[in-house]
C-alpha cells in the first residue's frame, strides 16, 4: 500500500509538468484519475483475481498527450502500483519516426490457499519434513504466476519510401504452478517453480510504394528457465526423484515478403518466405539425473526448423469478379538427437511434417446487391512418426452468398464441405494379438483421421429504424469420423448469438446480447489388459476374446452454454450526471453418458464443469466541472461451480497426495469504488 | 523488487521531463506554401460553414494533427472527394460519405483511404486478407473524426464477430476482457499471408510460442499433436473447460489414447472423490495428475510424460 501511494504521488508530478509544457505553445491534454475501492472476500477464490489485482485501497490511472508541430508524445499508465499495472510512453514525429517504451504486468492467479507436505516450495528441491498424515502441518502457499514484460520499439522512415523498425523486450515469469507426477506406487501433485526469462529482438526493414512493397524481417529470441529440473521426495517410497521442467531454447527467424500491385487485370501478387530455427542442448547431468542402464547418449541437441513459402495472386479480371489463387508450403524438420536404449525400447520418436496448401476462390457481384462466392482448397500433410495418420489429404469446397439490396438488412450465408482422407502405416511385425501394441491399428485420432466435415454459417444484420440495430450469427459444424474403430466417432456444434442496440433520442441507450452453444461428441473405447486372465485378453476390439474383463464401451458428451447480457445508459442530468447499468449471466451445463458391453453398469456424470456466473455493474458519472468528474460504482460477481472431479475434494485420497490446485472455484464478491478524474 | 521498480519509474519520469525540455530540436517549423494554406483555409472554412461540429473535432484527431504537423496539402476533399457539386447540392449523393446510408460501395470508400495508406507496411497483405475480400470498410473499424487513434477492439471486433464476445467471457479465457490481450496481438485485421484466421504468424504454433516460449521445446520425447497444432487441444478464444481445452479431461485424452490398462478404462460417475470407486485417473486434474509434462519431456527416460 505504501509503495502504491508513493507511485500515485509520483504520478501527480505530471500535473505541474503538464502546466510547464503547455506554456511552451504546445497542445497538452490528459487526465489523472485517482480512486479508492473496497471489496469483500476477494481472497476466497483465485478465479476472481485470475488476471487482475483487485483489493482494498487506492488505485489510479494517468494519461498525457503532447503535440507541438510535427512532434507528439503520450503517456498512458493504468492501475498504477498494482500487480496488473501497465505503462506506455510513445512519441514521434509524423511521417518521420516513432518510438515507444512499455512495461506491463499480468498476474495469473491459479489457486489461493493451496497446501503441500513439501518444504522448499519455490525452489527446485522439495523435501518432506512433516508427518504426511498431519495435513494441519503442511505448508500453505498460493499458485500464481506473475508476468512482467518491458521493452522498447523504434520505427523510422524519415519521409522516404524506406522504413526500418527495431524492437527489444524482456518477459519475466515468476511464481508457482501445479505439477502432477506419479508412478504405480502413487500419484503426487507438487508446486513447480516458475522462473522464466525471455529476451526478444525484432528487426524489420524495407521499401514501400503504391506498386511495390518489400520487407525483410528478423527475430532472435532466447528463453531461459532458471530451474531445469525439480527434485522431490516420493512420499510413497521415500526415494528422491527428478522431474524435468521446460527446457531453455534459442529461437531465430528470418523472413521476407513482397507485394506487387497494379499488375494486369488489376492484380496483386504477394509472396512470402521464412526460415526459423529452435535449438537447445543439455546433458543428463544438468538435469541432476542418473544415466539409466542402456542409454545410448547422455547429451541432447535439440534442433527444429520451419521453412515456409506462400504466394497469393488476387485479381479483378472483370468489374463484377474478383479472384484469388494461393499456395502455401510449410516444412517442419526435426534434427534433434534421437535417444535410444540397448534392446530398442524407450527410444524417442522425432515428429515432423510438411504441408502443401493450394486453393482458388472467386466472388461475383450479381444484380440487386447480391454477391456470390465459391472456392476450392487442397491440403496435403505428410507426417513422420505419426503412424495413425502418416499422410492426410483434404479437399475443401465452399459456397457463400451475401445480399445488401435492402437498406435495412444484410444477409450472409455460407456452406463448407471438407473431405479428409488419411493413410495409416502401422508396422506390427512380430506383434501378437495379446500384446498391448496390437491395438494401434484400431485407434484413429480425430485431429488427423479420415472424416467429412459440414459447416454452415448464417449472419443477419437488421436496422428496422434508424436508432435500432439487430444482429444474428449462427454456425453449425459437424465432423463425421467414418473409419474410426476406437476414438471420437462424431462431434457436432451449434452456436447462436444475437445482439441489439437501441438509442432513444439521447435519453436512453440500451444494448444487449444473448448466446447459446451446444457441443456433442461420441467416442468408442475398449477396456483391456493385454494378455491378462484366462482366456487371455486380446488387444483386438473387433472380436470377442471370451474374457469378460475386456469389453467395448462408448461415451457421449453433451455440453450446453448460455449467456445473456443487458446494458443501459441514461443521462439523469444533461451533461452532468449519467447512469450506467449492466447485467450479465452465464450458465454452463455438461453431461457425460456411457454405454458398456462390460458386466458393470457405468454411471452417467451430471456435473461436468457446470457453472453459473452473474455479474451486475452500476455506475454514476458526475461531471463536477468541465475538467473534473467523478464516478461512483458498484460491481457484484457471483460464481458457482460444480464438477464431479472436484466435489468432496480431498488432499490425500487413496494413492494420491494433492495440493488443492484449482479447487477454489466459487466466489461471491461486492466491490464499491469512487474515482475522481481531473482532465487538463 | 517493487522498490527497485519504483526507483526505475522515478528515473524514467525524470528522463521524460528532460526529454520535453529538449523537444524543440524535433519541432520542425510548419511551412505551408501559400497555395496550400489558401486551399486548406478556404476549403476548411467552406466545409465548416455547414459541418461546424466536425471541424474542431477533426483538428484534434490523428489525421488533423498529422496533416498539420507534416505540412500536408490534404484537405476534407482528400477523403470525401471533390466538394464542387456538394456545395450546390448538399446531399450524400454528391460527396463521398462514410455513413451507413451514404450509398457508396466498400471498394469506393476503401480506395479513398488506400490512396495514402497503401504504401505502408501494415497494409502489405490488405488485398489478400479476409476483411478486404469480404467488403469490410476501413471506416467500419476506424473513426476518423475523433481524437482517439486506436481502435477499441472489444467493441469494434465483436460488432461482426458476435460469437467471440461469448467465448472470451467464458470461465476459461485469455485476459482479453481484462485488457491485457487484444485481438490484434494474435490477428492482423489488415490481412496476413495465412489462409485462415488472419493470424500474425506462419502457423498456429509459431503464434502461440510468441508468448508461451516455454512450450517451444525442443523436447527429448514429443507429443505429436502438441508439435503440430496447439488448437487441436486448446480453444484460444475461450472455453467452458479449464485451461482453454476443447473438451474436458479425461475425455479429450481418451479420444486419442486407448491402450492396455488405464487409458482404455471408463471413468464414470463412481470415480470422483465422493464416488464408490474413487480413481486418481479421474478426480482433480485427472490424466494431468500424473502426466504433468504433457507438452513434452526432457527426461532421458520415456515415462509417458510423467517426468
Amino acid at each position: 500500500m505504501k509503495n502504491r501511494s508513493l507511485m500515485l504521488a509520483t504520478a501527480l508530478l505530471l500535473l505541474p509538468a503538464a502546466n510547464v509544457l503547455a506554456a511552451d505553445d504546445a497542445d497538452v491534454s490528459g487526465s489523472l484519475e485517482l480512486g479508492i475501492r473496497a471489496v469483500d472476500d476477494q481472497d476466497n477464490s483465485a478465479k476472481y483475481q485470475e488476471y487482475r489485482d483487485i483489493d482494498d485501497g487506492l488505485f489510479g490511472n494517468l494519461n498525457l498527450n503532447y503535440f507541438k508541430g510535427s512532434y507528439y508524445f503520450g503517456v498512458d499508465g493504468k492501475n498504477i502500483g498494482l500487480d496488473d499495472q501497465s505503462y506506455l510512453f510513445k512519441g514521434g514525429s509524423y511521417g518521420q519516426f516513432d518510438y515507444s517504451i512499455f512495461y506491463d504486468e499480468i498476474p495469473h492467479n491459479l489457486s489461493f490457499g493451496a497446501k503441500s507436505l513439501y518444504s522448499g516450495i519455490g525452489t527446485d528441491m522439495l523435501t518432506i519434513n512433516v508427518d504426511p498424515d498431519n495435513e494441519a502441518a503442511w505448508n500453505s502457499f498460493d499458485y500464481s504466476v506473475d508476468r512482467k514484460k518491458y521493452g522498447a520499439e523504434v520505427g523510422a522512415s524519415f519521409g522516404s519510401p524506406f522504413f526500418v523498425d527495431v524492437g527489444v523486450s524482456r518477459e519475466e515469469k515468476d511464481g508457482l504452478k501445479p505439477l502432477g507426477t506419479g508412478s504405480f506406487s502413487g500419484q503426487v501433485e507438487m508446486p513447480e517453480p516458475v522462473d522464466y526469462e525471455t529476451d526478444d529482438l525484432n528487426i524489420a526493414g524495407g521499401f514501400g510504394s503504391t506498386e511495390i512493397m518489400f520487407k525483410v524481417t528478423g527475430m532472435i529470441s532466447s528463453f531461459d528457465n532458471n530451474n531445469k529440473s525439480i527434485s522431490w521426495t516420493n512420499p510413497f517410497t521415500s526415494a528422491t526423484e527428478i522431474n524435468t521442467l521446460p527446457p531453455d531454447n534459442d529461437y531465430g527467424k528470418i523472413g521476407a515478403n513482397l507485394t506487387w500491385r497494379n499488375l494486369p487485370m488489376m492484380s496483386a501478387l504477394l509472396v512470402n518466405g521464412s526460415y526459423s530455427n529452435i535449438t537447445n542442448d543439455f546433458s543428463i547431468n544438468e538435469l541432476n539425473m542418473a544415466a539409466p542402464t542402456g542409454l545410448n547418449q547422455t547429451a541432447f541437441d535439440g534442433d527444429i526448423s520451419y521453412s515456409t513459402f506462400s504466394a497469393s495472386l488476387v485479381s479483378r479480371p472483370m468489374d463484377q469478379l474478383d479472384t484469388r489463387l494461393f499456395y502455401s508450403y510449410l516444412d517442419k524438420e526435426n534434427d534433434s538427437s534421437i535417444i535410444q536404449y540397448t534392446g530398442g525400447s524407450n527410444a524417442s520418436h522425432l515428429f515432423d511434417y510438411s504441408k502443401h496448401n493450394l486453393g482458388f476462390d472467386a466472388n461475383y457481384n450479381l444484380a440487386r446487391h447480391t454477391k456470390l462466392g465459391a472456392g476450392y482448397e487442397f491440403k496435403d500433410v505428410d507426417r513422420n512418426n505419426r503412424h495413425d495418420a502418416e499422410t492426410s489429404t483434404d479437399n475443401v469446397l465452399f459456397v457463400k452468398a451475401k445480399n445488401t439490396s435492402l437498406d435495412f438488412m444484410t444477409v450472409k450465408a455460407s456452406y463448407t464441405f471438407l473431405d479428409r482422407d488419411a493413410d495409416e502405416s502401422h508396422d506390427l511385425t512380430g506383434v501378437s494379438i495379446t500384446d498391448a501394441e496390437y491395438i494401434a491399428q484400431f485407434v484413429q485420432r480425430f485431429d488427423a483421421t479420415t472424416k467429412q466435415k459440414n459447416e454452415i454459417k448464417l449472419a443477419l444484420e437488421f436496422y428496422p429504424v434508424k436508432n435500432l440495430d439487430f444482429g444474428l450469427e449462427y454456425a453449425y459444424v459437424n465432423n463425421d469420423y467414418d473409419d474410426v474403430t476406437l476414438g471420437r466417432t462424431e462431434d457436432e456444434g451449434h452456436e447462436l448469438y444475437l445482439d441489439f442496440m437501441w438509442r432513444a433520442a439521447q435519453i436512453l441507450q440500451v444494448s444487449g446480447f444473448a448466446g447459446y452453444e451446444k457441443y456433442e461428441a461420441d467416442s468408442n473405447h475398449y477396456n483391456y489388459q493385454a494378455g491378462a486372465g484366462t482366456p487371455p485378453q486380446t488387444a483386438d476390439p473387433t472380436i470377442d476374446d471370451g474374457n469378460p474383463s475386456s469389453y467395448l464401451w462408448t461415451q457421449s458428451l453433451d455440453d450446453d452454454f448460455w449467456t445473456i447480457g443487458l446494458m443501459g445508459q441514461m443521462p439523469l442530468m444533461k451533461d452532468r450526471l449519467r447512469l450506467s447499468l449492466s447485467w450479465q449471466y452465464q450458465q454452463s451445463d455438461g453431461e457425460t453418458d456411457f454405454t458398456t458391453e462390460g458386466t458393470s453398469a457405468l454411471l452417467p456424470i451430471d456435473e461436468a464443469e457446470d457453472y453459473y456466473i452473474t455479474t451486475v455493474e452500476a455506475k454514476a458519472l458526475y461531471a463536477v466541472t468541465e475538467k473534473l468528474d467523478m464516478i461512483l460504482g458498484y460491481i457484484y460477481e457471483d460464481v458457482e461451480y460444480e464438477d464431479l472431479q472436484y466435489l468432496g475434494y480431498e488432499y490425500q485420497p487413496s494413492g494420491s497426495i494433492l495440493t488443492g490446485a484449482y479447487a477454489d472455484h466459487d466466489y461471491e464478491t461486492h466491490l464499491g469504488y469512487l474515482t475522481v478524474r481531473y482532465k487538463f | 523488487m517493487r522498490r527497485k521498480f519504483l526507483t526505475r519509474l522515478s528515473l524514467s519520469l525524470a528522463v521524460f521531463v528532460l526529454l520535453f525540455m529538449g523537444i524543440d530540436q524535433f519541432d520542425r517549423p510548419i511551412t505551408l506554401t501559400q497555395a496550400h494554406a489558401a486551399a486548406m483555409d478556404d476549403m476548411g472554412a467552406v466545409c465548416a460553414d455547414c459541418h461546424e461540429d466536425l471541424s474542431p473535432a477533426f483538428a484534434q484527431s490523428y489525421h488533423g494533427r498529422a496533416w498539420t504537423g507534416m505540412n500536408s496539402s490534404s484537405t476534407c476533399q482528400s477523403c470525401h472527394g471533390s466538394a464542387d457539386k456538394h456545395i450546390d447540392d448538399p446531399s450524400r449523393e454528391t460527396i463521398v460519405s462514410y455513413n451507413k446510408d451514404g450509398g457508396r460501395s466498400t471498394e469506393e470508400l476503401n480506395k479513398q483511404c488506400l490512396n495514402c495508406h497503401v504504401a505502408t507496411s501494415m497494409l502489405s497483405y490488405w488485398e489478400v486478407g479476409a476483411h478486404s475480400r469480404n467488403d469490410v470498410a476501413c471506416a467500419s473499424c476506424h473513426t476518423i473524426h475523433t481524437s482517439r487513434s486506436s481502435v477499441d477492439q472489444l467493441s469494434v471486433c465483436f460488432t461482426c464477430h458476435r460469437s467471440k464476445r461469448g467465448e472470451i467471457s467464458k470461465r476459461s479465457h485469455h485476459p482479453v476482457q481484462e485488457g491485457k490481450v487484444q485481438c490484434s496481438d494474435c490477428h492482423n485485421p489488415h490481412g496476413t499471408q495465412s489462409t485462415h484466421g488472419m493470424i500474425n504468424a506462419e502457423n498456429v504454433n509459431q503464434l502461440c510460442y510468441q508468448c508461451h516460449a516455454d512450450k517451444r521445446g525442443p523436447y527429448v520425447y514429443e507429443h505429436p499433436p502438441v508439435e503440430e497444432n496447439c488448437a487441436i487441444c486448446h480453444a484460444p478464444h475461450g472455453s467452458r473447460h479449464a485451461k482453454l481445452l476443447t473438451e474436458k479431461v479425461p475425455n479429450l485424452c481418451q479420444d486419442c489414447h486407448d491402450w492396455s490398462r488405464h487409458p482404455g478404462t471408463p471413468y464414470d460417475g463412481k470415480t470422483g472423490f465422493t464416488g464408490s470407486s474413487p480413481s486418481n485417473r479421474f478426480f482433480g486434474r485427472s490424466c494431468l495428475n500424473c502426466h504433468g509434462a504433457i507438452h513434452g519431456s526432457t527426461s532421458f527416460e520415456n515415462h509417458a510424460f510423467t517426468r
